[in-house]
């Protein structure tokens, strides 16, 4: 099950959109990917999960140390469009309270505009 | 020229008489009938009466007849008290106290004689019984001789003459009697004994004289008994056979109606003799094979031991490596040798041939008739036809130059192994069963045709079925249903089914083990009457087998999800199971094997309607997931192995560890839950 990584720059923020399966066998790419994405050093990284069908604990882990990284980096991390199944594995391990992670395509709008004030605050500062 | 010789003959036969014509001779009789016997009125009667009568006649000698018991007879003449003894049995041993005449006049033998449900049927069945002999029998004697070799112990009860040996048997006093053939043969009729197939010893009887006294006389028994050989139409031959024939009216002798004598007699006095002769060759032979059989028992029981060994080298004992199927056949022989077979092989377009068989018979004659059917299968099996033409050409050969008239049932067929499917042909054998995944039982009753070996003229059809994951063709010989328990019931169909119903899921040779444990333990230690066949192909549940490589997982995606669509499970079963399997699987690729590529992984499936089971073989060092501590929570337990674990058993209904051999293996199970569609 093949693993389609797709990111979209924005506005002091990037979006990751990987679509399939992440598993043990994918979950490299991701990571790579991100860390190539990361060296920007973007002020909000935002994973849309709306395409991602299947994700295990190796999944699962990538997330979670990508949110610890963001964090280190002083930045923001931020999840929306979790399909159910993909929630599910998120709640068994518990993982979600420390995420931040966003109902919908509104909620996280909301989010990164805060974001890009913040973002735009700064630079005009 | 021959005429002039038989005068001759007759004359210098003739001319000792003329000059001794006063010799009185004292002849010993004992109770023998027929060749010896006093009739009702007391007059010496039989076969030996009437050759000696003729002699005497010719010769002018004047016959003297003294009666006794035989041991008697035998003192009589030691003693030279009388100078001729009738009917007695030559051996080196007497020959040194006796001067014995030379021509046969008739062969005899011990026959032993019991009622029918005295159960004596061989030498060994006379151990521990009560035995009625003779004193001074030469047949008593033989047996006491070699009994010891023999390895036959009987009790013998000591009478004086043949008829008191029947007698006690009649009276109960005696479980059988040992008595000259003849005699038995002419007596036994109108006994409660019957003629058993224990016979020995055969010996010529002859006449016999005092030591150093009486050549003239035994001389010249001889010459008249070679003439009397000589014709058939002599007194010799009239009277064998007609007291051989078991004349009863022992005053008027039919033999003396002149119509019998030359219509019958002629024609058949010579057979009579020839059967004799055969009958006494069959016996010297049998009594040869019976002391060789028995001194020789041991031997003889570690050489059937070795025909086992050899006849199970007929059947397969390792399969052909069919990926996906498991193959397991079993034999076990009702006597050391049997008649059942199976055979399975490779054809070359990979298709497996398989057989299993029963030739209509036990022990050696079976195992010989099993060794060429099935040698004739795979000849004809190796052309890669249907198992229809096969089975054909198998009857075909068979009904040629089938003497014995044994038959042979077979249950024939041909597996592609890439689709489950399965042609196959039943020549008139017991239905196989097919055992599905899900348990359901099937009775393969399709297509019973003729068996083998009976009629060219038979048409044999095939029929096809579908083995998928999990399913089971079991095959078995009749000696499983046929099976008898302590109290003679068989185990039966019935049973049959249900103990192969009860094992679905289980692997082809767990399968074959717990029904024949179960018919076992039916028997309960019953000697089987019959050879046991079974032979189960099974098609594995779902198995994947997986290298330890994390690239594997994709591998092992596709499989969950060729297995959900096959099964029509529901989504998020599907989700869940391949989470905890990917757990399961990285675990093992990680930390069992530690990173190595060249370890191996198998998956398995067992779906009933209720659940599916997955299995995960590994043959890694032990590495039992339930050790691993819980999770703490994340982020910081995000790096922790115990995750992948948490996850399975968070996910699936039931997790089960244990090590088999060298083998991890995992079992995951998760219940089915269907939406209700109605």
């Amino acid at each position: 099950m093949p693993l389609t990584i797709t990111s979209e720059p924005g506005q002091g923020f990037v979006t990751i959109r990987p679509a399939g399966s992440l598993d043990s066998n994918t979950y490299t790419s991701l990571q790579d990917h991100i860390a190539a994405v990361t060296k920007s050093k973007p002020r909000a990284l935002v994973l849309d999960l709306k395409d991602l069908t299947y994700i295990s604990s190796a999944g699962v882990r990538v997330v979670i140390a990508t949110q610890k990284a963001m964090k280190a980096a002083g930045g923001e991390f931020a999840m929306t469009n979790l399909q159910p199944q993909i929630r599910k594995v998120f709640e068994i391990i518990m993982a979600l309270p420390s995420l931040n992670v966003f109902e919908s395509v509104a909620d996280l709008d909301r989010y990164l505009t805060g974001i890009q004030k913040k973002v735009l605050g700064k630079d005009q500062a | 020229m021959l005429a002039a010789l038989v005068v001759l003959a007759g004359v210098l036969l003739a001319a000792p008489a003329l000059l001794d014509a006063a010799t009185t001779l004292r002849v010993g009789t004992y109770p023998n009938p027929p060749l010896i016997f006093r009739d009702e009125q007391g007059r010496p009667q039989g076969i030996y009466v009437d050759v000696l009568e003729h002699v005497a006649r010719q010769e002018r000698w004047t016959l003297e007849y003294v009666e006794g018991a035989w041991d008697q007879g035998l003192e009589r003449l030691r003693r030279g008290e009388i100078d001729l003894l009738l009917a007695i049995g030559y051996s080196p041993e007497r020959s040194r106290q006796f001067e014995f005449s030379h021509e046969l006049l008739i062969e005899n033998w011990g026959q032993v004689y019991a009622p029918r449900n005295a159960n004596i049927q061989t030498l060994l069945d006379l151990t521990g019984r009560r035995l009625a002999v003779v004193r001074g029998d030469i047949y008593y004697a033989a047996l006491q001789s070699t009994h010891e070799t023999l390895k036959v112990f009987p009790t013998f009860v000591e009478v004086s003459d043949y008829a008191d040996t029947l007698r006690l048997v009649a009276q109960g006093q005696a479980d059988a009697a040992l008595v000259p053939r003849i005699f038995g043969a002419w007596a036994g009729r109108g006994s409660n004994a019957e003629k058993t197939s224990i016979m020995f010893s055969p010996v010529e009887l002859r006449f016999a004289a005092p030591k150093g006294r009486g050549k003239e006389v035994l001389d010249a028994l001889d010459r008249h008994l070679v003439a009397l050989k000589a014709d058939k139409g002599s007194i010799y031959y009239r009277s064998i056979r007609a007291w051989l024939e078991g004349v009863r009216t022992l005053n008027f002798p039919t033999w003396l109606n002149p119509f019998w004598v030359a219509g019958v007699v002629l024609g058949a006095g010579g057979l009579a003799v020839g059967l004799n002769f055969l009958l006494g060759w069959l016996v010297r032979r049998r009594t040869r094979a019976l002391r060789v059989h028995m001194a020789a028992r041991a031997k003889i029981e570690s050489e059937l031991r070795i025909a086992r060994e050899i006849q199970m080298t007929f059947v397969p004992r390792t399969y052909p490596p069919l990926p996906g199927w498991e193959i397991h056949g079993d034999l076990q022989p009702a006597r050391e040798v049997g008649g059942d077979f199976y055979d399975c092989f490779l054809l070359e377009d990979g298709r497996l041939y398989f057989v299993l068989g029963d030739v209509s018979d036990k022990g050696v004659p079976a195992a010989l008739f099993m060794a060429v059917t099935k040698t004739l299968f795979s000849a004809s099996a190796a052309t890669g036809d249907s198992p229809a033409a096969i089975v054909d050409r198998v009857n075909r050969r068979t009904v040629v130059g089938n003497d014995q008239c044994m038959f042979i049932t077979a249950f024939c067929g041909i597996l592609d192994p890439g689709t489950g499917h399965v042609v196959y042909t039943n020549a008139g054998h017991n239905p196989p069963l097919a055992l599905r995944a899900d348990g359901g039982l099937e009775v393969l009753e399709y297509g019973r045709a003729p068996a083998l070996g009976i009629n060219d003229d038979a048409h044999y059809g095939f029929y096809d079925m579908i083995l998928r994951p999990g399913d089971a063709l079991f095959m078995y010989t009749d000696g499983v249903t046929e099976a008898t328990d302590r109290a003679g019931a068989f185990f039966t169909d019935a049973r049959l089914r249900a103990a192969v119903a009860g094992h679905a899921g289980r692997s082809a040779d767990q399968l074959a083990a717990a029904v024949l444990g179960q018919v076992a333990a039916f028997a309960d230690g019953t000697p089987p009457a019959d050879d046991i066949a079974v032979l189960v192909i099974r098609r594995a549940a779902d198995r994947l087998h997986l290298r330890s490589a994390l690239t594997e997982i994709d591998r092992l995606a596709e499989e969950v999800a060729r297995v959900g669509r096959e099964h029509a499970l529901p989504e998020e079963l599907v989700f869940d199971l391949r989470l905890a399997l990917e757990e399961a699987v990285t675990n093992v690729i990680r930390h069992g094997y530690g990173g190595r590529e060249d370890g191996e992984i198998r998956v398995g499936f067992h779906v009933t309607p209720d659940a599916i089971t997955a299995t995960v073989e590994d043959d890694a060092p032990p590495f039992d997931p339930h050790e691993w501590p819980a999770p703490p929570l994340p982020p910081a337990g995000a790096d922790v192995h115990g995750v992948g674990v948490y996850l399975i058993k968070r996910v699936m209904d039931e997790v089960d560890y244990r090590q088999r051999g060298s083998r991890n293996v995992l079992t995951l199970t998760k219940r089915i839950v269907r939406a209700t569609c109605r």
